[in-house]
């Protein structure tokens, strides 16, 4: 069973787009919708949810307010500004409190315990193409790089269970926790960018982190007709890098009208872009 | 005042926003850029990245541009005196990171798990522990006229985006004389978890910038729904108002979320954007309508305080 | 002396995991009785720090060996710490990599084999 995630740095870049697409060329796959914050592939590949599962995030401290005194030395101690005073009494903001301990730990008056959060829900679903496995983290929570990873390890022991060839990951935006959990034990990253100067600066991050993970890289051009110019730097850039250049997709409306209608491109239309996806596909499948 | 701009969906136009209205506004302005895992403010302010005081002049930058200084960032991890350490494990028992191991007769510490807390030196009955700067990213200030321009750079690999979204936001300025210091625009990291409310929270007002496609409603959702639980007075901008058909309107209409402003799809703004050029750039005539937007986010935060 | 295999499977014909921190299965053998022993690795699901907890349990089992895929730098600073000694890029199945390590087919490495994964 192989796995791949699409990755892309920057959000905006078409990269839900490019997924469902795989997705749906995939066969014999299993879906991982690992953008947990703002999840979008459910839209384009529309689940049929048939399990729901609690998510615990982190530990948050908790004030017993009959015991506080209002010294303070909590929030001398608290490194994370997760600490205040209001009105005599110490105030935790649970969306900044890491769950370290030390307010616990400093509190003369034993004031404070700690619960683990509710932090989101993660769900195993049905769609056309294969099962999925999705999740949403509640707002302002952290800890997604641990969301990401149940999704992950689910979707891997659904797809050995039923014998899938492969795993296709939506991966989230950014280079942090969520983005190193959904790239784990991969077996190809697959970047995709867009010919802008944010664009290419973001792409690079990402790759930074897929060679410090020792993970082979292909790349995908999206909107590449909006900047021939630059499109042709990121290739040249592929080639240096030993990237694996795995196509490219034009800017056009069709694409936006697509998403609009929440319709996977590869599998809706037979056109000269539905092509250049399956090209992409055949790339990674030989790869 | 300050105002932050963000978003549930990425890609939709914050950075174009921020930077928009920084550049447009004619008092002396500070730009925050909080998305530390990807800051891209500074490239469309005609800026090098690296430490070089060399000018920038690709035509648009009416005067100096530069890159003022770069420092490191850094968390406080533990080091332990062996001398001392009796190899108690209280340290290790207490760290919720993994970030101390006990073995045998000493103490490993493992600085990529350690989350700075400082509870292990606290904690240690021999006073065996002390702590040492460990960079996770960098701090950069530059300047071009009228933006002071200050972003945080998180380093591959790291993953402790709030310290350093913290940092950046600690030098919100005051000016001399403990006047109120100028207007402050912090361009936030996409998404709604952590990251994105440690850069918006105690802010004036939020701008959420939004696209009218499917995905882009259904993470302005997301985005309202954590704004209003921080009780933050905010609006909407369309960006690419005229494409899509995703009733984001009804949206802010049913939600009443004042729309501060509509972006139509323009080829020129998309190009000059590629190019790294600011939306200002490729439409003066925006300055105007960024301008009136600011105005109207002052009224609407001085009407909230009123009634307050 | 006594070796822990990383493990895909329970049984001496499963193959070897190539992931240290965040394998299947541990199999314990000791040379003295020939006796493949096999244990899931509760550690597997943890969310950071598995490699350094991975290792310091195998400190508590006084194993003096550990043939695996991949070592990361956590858990190598942790065997290393503990006198662990460590052989990676072992292959097939677990009781053909017992015997190639018997046969002194296997070396040792002085460091981490592959870089820092997070959770």
């Amino acid at each position: 069973m192989k796995q791949i995630v699409i990755l892309s740095g920057k959000g905006g870049t078409g990269k839900t787009f490019v997924s469902a697409s795989l997705a749906c060329l995939a066969e014999n796959a299993v879906f991982a919708d690992c953008d947990v914050d703002a999840a979008n592939l459910h839209l384009l590949l529309a689940p049929e949810v048939k399990e729901t599962h609690e998510f615990k995030g982190g530990r948050v401290a908790e004030l017993n307010e009959s015991a506080c005194t209002g010294c303070g030395i909590c929030v001398e101690h608290c490194r994370f500004d997760a600490l205040s005073m209001k009105d005599g009494l110490a105030v935790v903001d649970s969306v900044a409190c890491e769950g370290c301990g030390v307010c616990g730990l400093v509190c003369p008056t034993e004031a404070f315990s700690f619960r683990t959060s509710d932090a989101g829900r993660w769900f195993k679903s049905d769609t056309k193409f294969g099962p999925m496995l999705h999740a949403q983290l509640f707002a302002g929570e952290e800890n997604s790089g641990k969301l990401v990873q149940k999704v992950r390890s689910n979707a891997r022991s659904t797809g050995e269970q039923q014998g899938r060839d492969w795993v296709v990951i939506d991966g989230p935006p950014g280079t942090g926790c969520a983005v190193m959990s959904a790239m784990t034990g991969v077996d190809m990253v697959v970047l995709v960018t867009e010919p802008t100067t944010a664009g290419v600066h973001d792409v690079k991050r990402v790759i930074n982190v897929a060679m410090h993970f020792g993970i082979p890289v292909g790349m995908v051009i999206n909107k590449s007709t909006i900047n021939p110019q630059v499109a042709e730097e990121l290739r040249s850039f592929a080639e240096e890098k030993k990237i694996r250049y795995l196509g490219e997709v034009p800017y056009d409306k069709r694409i936006v009208d697509s998403v609009a209608d929440l319709k996977p491109y590869a599998c809706s239309f037979d056109d000269d872009i539905s092509d250049r996806l399956k090209s992409v596909w055949e790339k990674i499948t030989e790869v | 005042m300050t105002i932050s701009v963000a978003s549930g969906k990425g890609g939709t136009g914050k950075t174009t926003v921020a930077v928009g209205l920084a550049l447009a506004l004619e008092q002396q302005v500070q730009l925050l850029d909080c998305d530390v895992e990807e800051p891209n403010s500074h490239l469309f302010l005609q800026l090098e990245p690296e430490l070089s005081a060399e000018q920038d002049s690709k035509g648009q930058s009416e005067a100096k541009a530069g890159v003022r200084s770069s420092e490191d960032f850094s968390i406080l991890v533990p080091r332990i005196d062996q001398d001392k350490c009796t190899a108690c494990g209280l340290c290790s028992a207490f760290c919720e990171y993994g970030a101390l191991a006990r073995l045998k007769d000493k103490l490993l510490v493992f600085d990529n798990l350690c989350h700075g807390c400082g509870g292990c030196k606290i904690v240690c009955p021999e006073g065996a522990i002390t702590e040492a700067p460990r960079p996770i990213g960098k701090l950069v200030s530059a300047a071009v006229p009228g933006v002071d321009l200050l972003y945080g750079d998180l380093n591959s690999g790291e993953v402790l985006a709030p310290p350093l979204i913290r940092a950046v936001k600690r030098h919100i300025g005051a000016a001399p004389g403990g006047t109120e210091g100028p207007p402050v625009i912090i361009d936030s990291p996409p998404g709604t978890t952590c990251p994105m409310v440690t850069a918006v929270k105690d802010s004036d007002f939020s701008i959420l910038v939004t696209e009218n496609t499917p995905f882009g409603l259904h993470d302005l959702e997301l985005a309202v729904e954590v704004l209003n639980d921080l009780e933050m007075p905010m609006g909407v901008v369309i960006n690419r108002s005229d494409i899509g058909r995703s009733d984001v309107e009804e949206f802010c209409r049913k939600k009443n979320l004042p729309v501060l402003m509509r972006i139509p799809y323009s080829r020129e703004i998309a190009e000059f954007y590629a190019r790294g050029e600011s939306i200002v750039a490729a439409d003066p005539g925006i300055r105007r309508r960024f301008q009136e937007m600011y105005s109207r986010i002052e009224e609407l935060v001085a009407e909230r305080r009123g009634a307050q | 002396m006594k070796i822990c295999i990383t493990s895909q499977g329970e049984e001496r014909a499963s193959n070897v995991d190539p992931r240290f921190g965040r394998c299947a299965h541990f199999c314990f053998y000791d040379t003295e009785s020939s006796e493949y022993r096999f244990e899931p690795n509760e550690f597997a699901t943890g969310v950071g720090g598995v490699g350094v907890q991975t290792s310091q349990y195998m400190a508590e089992q006084e194993v003096d060996a550990v043939l695996t895929g991949q070592v990361g730098p956590n858990a190598f600073k942790t065997l290393n710490a503990a006198g662990i000694e460590v052989y990676p890029n072992a292959e097939g199945t677990v009781e053909s990599a017992v015997q190639a390590f018997l046969a002194g087919e296997f070396e040792k490495t002085s460091g981490a084999t592959g870089p820092a994964r997070h959770s």
